[in-house]
């Protein structure tokens, strides 16, 4: 867990909500871009990550405070993204393509271009299902543990190693394609 | 060129740096103010509150609500003879379990300059008037304190020190530009509910 983060969760339930303010400012940078990568629109992310902040504060007694916060409020953001998307009628940027469905056809003679940057991989990444993607943003871009992201993601260890894997495959694929 | 599988992981390798190295877009700079905003002080139980009490004596005990009317002086005296810190922890800012009939909350400032021969808060809870919230220097905690009455609501406000030096609160948590080189800090008074909040 992040330093002092079970010393603030412990401070926000003794009425202590200004303490609160230091989790929002460690974290609202990654859940704006979850929920700008889900929306698309500047307005949805803003709104949406204060809900996101404002319902983990209200459902922060059911928090285990020495398990890590953030990708216990990260799946909160993603839920809350799901649900305005369906609410608003309105599709994912992608569909959902399952572990079963995915393959990947490794071409032998392709190949990576040496010039590829950050705006290629980002380019790409929002090609990709919205489960790889977020596998990993999470595991490379936030830095979490495997087992972090499998708890983020509601997956077991295995499949958050094939989630995390088959992703980096499918993006090479894509930017390949480039 | 054929690509191998030694040559495909190095690919996968340099693409999870990649990944690593993207730029994020700044959030706006009011988002966490404006959480904050929304929230209420989570209510801890009677004997929650009580032991917490008798372990932290830095907290602010409950106050028995003043009557309507009673000097902002006379508050902070009273304060000052309930709240006394443990040696070597001080208090930054702290909103007392305070609520005058006209949904005033009581705030104390504290500010660390003991090289200062005048101190006063100004900000928003009066339109940034030259006339600031003067503060008492306090000779036993080495510190300079003041207390402000505000309704709910989010205040920017800074010291002025010595007539002259505009500084903001070091021990705030949220500070915003003013537009002319320095920075502000931010108090948000949410709804009260008995426990002490600082900020």
């Amino acid at each position: 867990m992040a330093s002092g983060e079970e010393t603030l969760v412990h401070e926000i339930l003794s009425g202590d909500v200004n303490s609160y303010a230091l989790l929002v400012k460690r974290y609202q940078k990654p859940i704006y871009n979850l929920m700008l990568r889900m929306t698309g629109s500047e307005q949805d992310a803003v709104d949406l990550t204060q809900e996101a902040f404002v319902k983990a504060y209200e459902k922060l007694e059911k928090f285990n405070p020495s398990a890590p916060f953030f990708p216990w409020l990260y799946t909160m953001g993603l839920n809350l993204a799901r649900d305005f998307l369906r609410r608003a009628r309105r599709s994912p940027i992608d569909s959902y393509e399952s572990e079963n469905s995915f393959s990947v056809e490794i071409d032998q003679d392709d190949r990576l271009a040496d010039q590829i940057d950050g705006q290629d991989v980002m380019e790409g990444l929002q090609a990709l299902p919205v489960e790889y993607r977020e596998a990993l943003l999470l595991r490379f871009h936030e830095g979490l543990s495997v087992s972090e992201v499998a708890g983020a993601l509601g997956l077991s260890l295995s499949a958050a190693k094939m989630r995390i894997h088959r992703g980096l495959l499918k993006l090479r694929q894509l930017l390949e394609k480039q | 060129m054929k690509k191998t599988p030694v040559n495909i992981e190095r690919d996968l390798s340099r693409i999870s740096r990649l990944i690593a190295d993207i730029r994020y877009a700044e959030p706006p700079e009011s988002l966490t103010e404006k959480v904050l905003a929304n929230l209420k002080p989570k209510k801890l139980a009677l004997w929650e509150r009580l032991w917490r009490r008798l372990r932290t004596p830095v907290s602010v005990t409950p106050l028995k609500l003043l009557p309507a009317g009673v000097s902002v002086l006379a508050v902070f005296a009273l304060a000052v003879t309930l709240f006394w810190p443990s040696p070597g922890e001080r208090i930054v800012t702290e909103r007392i379990n305070e609520v005058t009939e006209q949904g005033l909350n009581t705030v104390m400032l504290f500010l660390d300059r003991p090289d200062a021969t005048d101190v006063e808060v100004i900000g928003s809870f009066n339109n940034w008037s030259q006339e600031g919230v003067r503060m008492v220097w306090d000779k036993d905690r080495g510190l300079w304190v003041g207390v402000l009455q505000l309704k709910r609501g989010s205040y920017e406000y800074a010291f002025r020190v010595n007539q002259k030096e505009i500084v903001a609160d070091p021990k705030a948590i949220l500070l915003r530009d003013d537009g002319f080189g320095h920075q502000n800090s931010i108090l948000i008074i949410g709804n009260g509910n008995g426990n002490e909040t600082r900020i």
